[in-house]
């Protein structure tokens, strides 16, 4: 439990700061403010007053249905506010927690997902275990849905962001916090899955090869995060701004559907799906691995898109675009510069983000890669069942530190690009 | 002046009614407001000029006039369009060239103290003054400007107008900005647009839309003023005319005259001017404003309207 909360608080910290608010605090307060003139929202009848006092006349008798009203419209403004932002960030990691299976399952906690695994592999049939995933991809989607449309009413207003000064103690719970999720969320299990790990070095690049795992692994991650993105972000975009919104709109939940099946079902739906007669000359290609990867990282991805569309490319940035045409080399880098860091930098977040969720997967890699592709991380996971080893550290700083360096050569060449083209 | 924009059919749609409908027209070079109510596309019209929004009809050429050897155009959006982890000296190193110093800017608008805050940390009109700053230090051949230095305070606002239009007027700088206050129209610019409902409605100089305003509407943009139809004139200035009177308060004025079939039924002072309501002895009422003189028009007071200067046109 702990480290799913080390690994989500994160993700939570990144989306309340990243989704943007349409109603300031100052609106809030302001319809707060209106509260008093209807009265507590829980006395529905005063008709005719406190004991004593004359009889009340007139539209004032109902005391309920304008407080009520008035609690409603509140929660609505909320809802464009702190709370949206909230709701909309707790659905997030909601999904991330709910479609948790690797973790769980190493740690033999009782998940659906891992007893969706177990009964599959008692030899369930694929029907009986998409019967078995109906109820937990309808809980994803009672999730999904409202904080789709919660996140439509999230738009970037300029009096919105102002931040308050934060209540007291709050350094010390963020400090403690951080102190406790850096030792017991690193470095801690650093120090476990390293120790013996330059041993390890040796004997693992004696006798073991992971160089065309990691190949593979990296080469599928970038294809599986690249397509996801190209594929939502029109898709956000056509959501968001086209007239016919409840149809796209429709469509964009329909096409996150199959990725809150879990990876483990979908991954099992794709793998018959490209047995049947038209698909099955790509059966044992990396296609129905990508296919699979783009499917199942698509929900998170179009979450995480809308909230780049709601509060992206705003008039900072196209003031930073604008310096693109000075005659001045600077000013031009300078603007580059600015554009990378207000607009291109968070979308590479996303493809980065995607790429680590691609990488890191083991479900569909065990399923889907594949023959004599096997993934990295497949074959780390198959190895981890037979407890931890020096050479299995080993193999796994290598994994991780060939994910970082992947990332950090595309983060230079794209910040590179953004500043040589604009 | 060289033209520096051309709009032609330019529309762009609203949730409701469409933000500008139908927009032709061609910006040129000096100095020019773009005048309306809120909600009169305005910011809209500003924004398809830089290219931050695009239009859904019609389109936008930029004329070779902008070209150069300094940056064509840059832009104070209305929300400003700070970047949140400079501070307000480094804004404007950014914009500007690298031989430019800068420190004159951040002291033409008063911001030399505050030079090393980030926008978070300035108020909203530190923040706006900062914004024009900017712009300026940018050198750009042309400037947009959406509603700049409305959330300054009146004691700065006036000093920081007249800094900002002397720096353009010095450096040859073009200057196309938006606002709602016709003292910000008539105190700097030289042409005016006016929109009203995503529509122009004028586009000329601003002393021809001050002098000889087409509709009384168009009159009222630019501040008070007396419309008299041709209908009227006969009723309320004794002249019957064929083409409709428009008199500003500076050159309207009331004189008392016993004979006179005017009744001052309502006056109300307001500062520089006054607000009387006049009733004719054949029933027709009318409001009507004046500049303060001497004479002060009391309630029952027998007066006629005089126009002191030629009305127009």
């Amino acid at each position: 439990m702990l480290l799913l909360v080390f690994r989500l608080v994160p993700v939570a910290v990144v989306a309340l700061k990243c989704l943007p608010r349409s109603v300031s605090r100052e609106a809030v307060h302001c319809h707060r403010m209106l509260r008093s003139r209807h009265g507590p929202v829980l006395r529905p009848f005063r008709k005719h007053g406190r004991r004593g006092s004359r009889p009340s006349t007139g539209p004032g008798t109902w005391r309920g249905r304008p407080a009520l009203r008035h609690a409603l419209a509140h929660s609505r403004l909320l809802l464009r506010g702190e709370l949206g932002a909230g709701l909309v960030a707790g659905a997030l990691v909601f999904l991330l927690a709910f479609a948790e299976f690797e973790q769980a399952s190493l740690l033999s906690i009782t998940h659906w997902t891992v007893a969706l695994f177990d009964a599959q592999a008692g030899g369930c049939r694929l029907a009986e275990s998409l019967r078995l995933a109906a109820m937990p991809v309808a809980c994803g989607l009672l999730v999904l849905v409202p904080a789709l449309r919660i996140l439509r009413g999230l738009r970037s207003a300029p009096a919105a962001h102002r931040p308050l000064p934060p209540p007291p103690h709050t350094a010390f719970w963020a400090w403690g916090y951080l102190a406790l999720a850096l030792f017991g969320g690193l470095l801690l299990p650093a120090a476990v899955v390293l120790r013996g790990t330059v041993e390890g070095l040796a004997a693992f690049f004696n006798g073991f090869s992971l160089q065309r795992e990691l190949a593979v692994s990296l080469g599928v991650a970038l294809a599986a995060a690249a397509g996801t993105y190209l594929a939502v972000g029109p898709a956000t975009r056509i959501a968001r701004g086209s007239r016919r919104r409840v149809a796209y709109g429709t469509l964009l939940v329909a096409a996150c559907m199959p990725g809150l099946l879990g990876a483990l079902v979908l991954a099992l739906v794709i793998q018959y799906l490209f047995q049947l007669p038209g698909l099955s000359v790509f059966y044992d290609t990396p296609v129905p691995l990508l296919a699979g990867f783009v499917l199942y990282l698509f929900p998170f991805a179009a979450l995480l898109s809308h909230v780049l569309e709601a509060g992206a490319f705003d008039a900072a940035g196209w003031t930073a675009r604008l310096l693109g045409r000075s005659p001045h080399a600077t000013v031009r880098r300078a603007g580059s510069g600015l554009l990378w860091r207000l607009h291109h930098r968070r979308r590479f977040w996303l493809f980065g983000l995607l790429f680590f969720l691609a990488y890191f997967d083991v479900s569909l890699s065990s399923i889907l890669a594949p023959t004599g592709l096997p993934p990295a991380m497949a074959r780390l996971y198959n190895f981890m069942h037979y407890g931890r080893s020096a050479v299995l550290s080993a193999m796994l700083c290598c994994t991780v530190l060939a994910a970082a360096a992947a990332m950090g050569g595309l983060y230079a060449a794209g910040r590179e690009g953004v500043r040589r083209h604009g | 002046m060289a033209e520096l924009w051309q709009c032609h059919d330019v529309t762009v749609h609203g949730v409701n009614a469409p933000r500008l409908e139908r927009v032709s027209l061609s910006l040129r070079g000096g100095i020019t407001a773009v005048l309306g109510s809120s909600g009169a596309g305005k910011s809209t019209l500003l924004n398809i000029l830089v290219g931050f929004e695009k239009p859904d009809a019609g389109h936008i050429r930029s004329l070779p006039g902008i070209n150069g050897n300094r940056l064509p155009v840059f832009w104070v959006p209305q929300e400003e369009g700070l970047w949140p982890h400079l501070t307000a000296r480094e804004h404007l190193r950014t914009a500007a060239s690298p031989a430019t110093d800068v420190d004159p800017f951040l002291a033409m608008f008063d911001l030399s103290a505050l030079g090393d805050r980030r926008p978070d940390q300035l108020s909203v009109g530190e923040r706006s003054r900062l914004s024009v700053a900017r712009a300026l230090a940018a050198a750009a051949a042309v400037l947009v400007m959406d509603e700049p230095l409305a959330h300054v305070d009146r004691s700065r606002a006036d000093a920081c107008w007249d800094a900002l239009i002397s720096h353009v007027r010095q450096t040859g700088t073009s200057l196309v900005y938006a606002t709602h206050s016709p003292c910000a129209v008539l105190g700097y610019a030289d042409r005016v647009v006016y929109l009203r409902r995503g529509r122009v409605h004028h586009d000329g100089t601003v002393d021809d839309l001050y002098r000889h305003p087409p509709t009384c509407d168009l009159a009222e943009c630019l501040g008070p003023a007396n419309w008299f139809e041709p209908a009227e004139t006969e009723t309320w200035l004794g002249t019957g005319m064929e083409s409709p009177v428009c008199c500003r308060p500076a050159h309207t004025a009331l004189q008392p005259d016993g004979n006179a079939p005017l009744t001052v039924a309502r006056a109300r002072f307001s500062g520089d001017t006054v607000v009387a309501e006049l009733a004719h002895d054949g029933g027709a009422t009318r409001r009507i404003v004046l500049a303060l003189r001497a004479y002060r028009p009391r309630t029952g007071d027998r007066v006629r309207i005089v126009v002191e200067e030629a009305p127009c046109p």
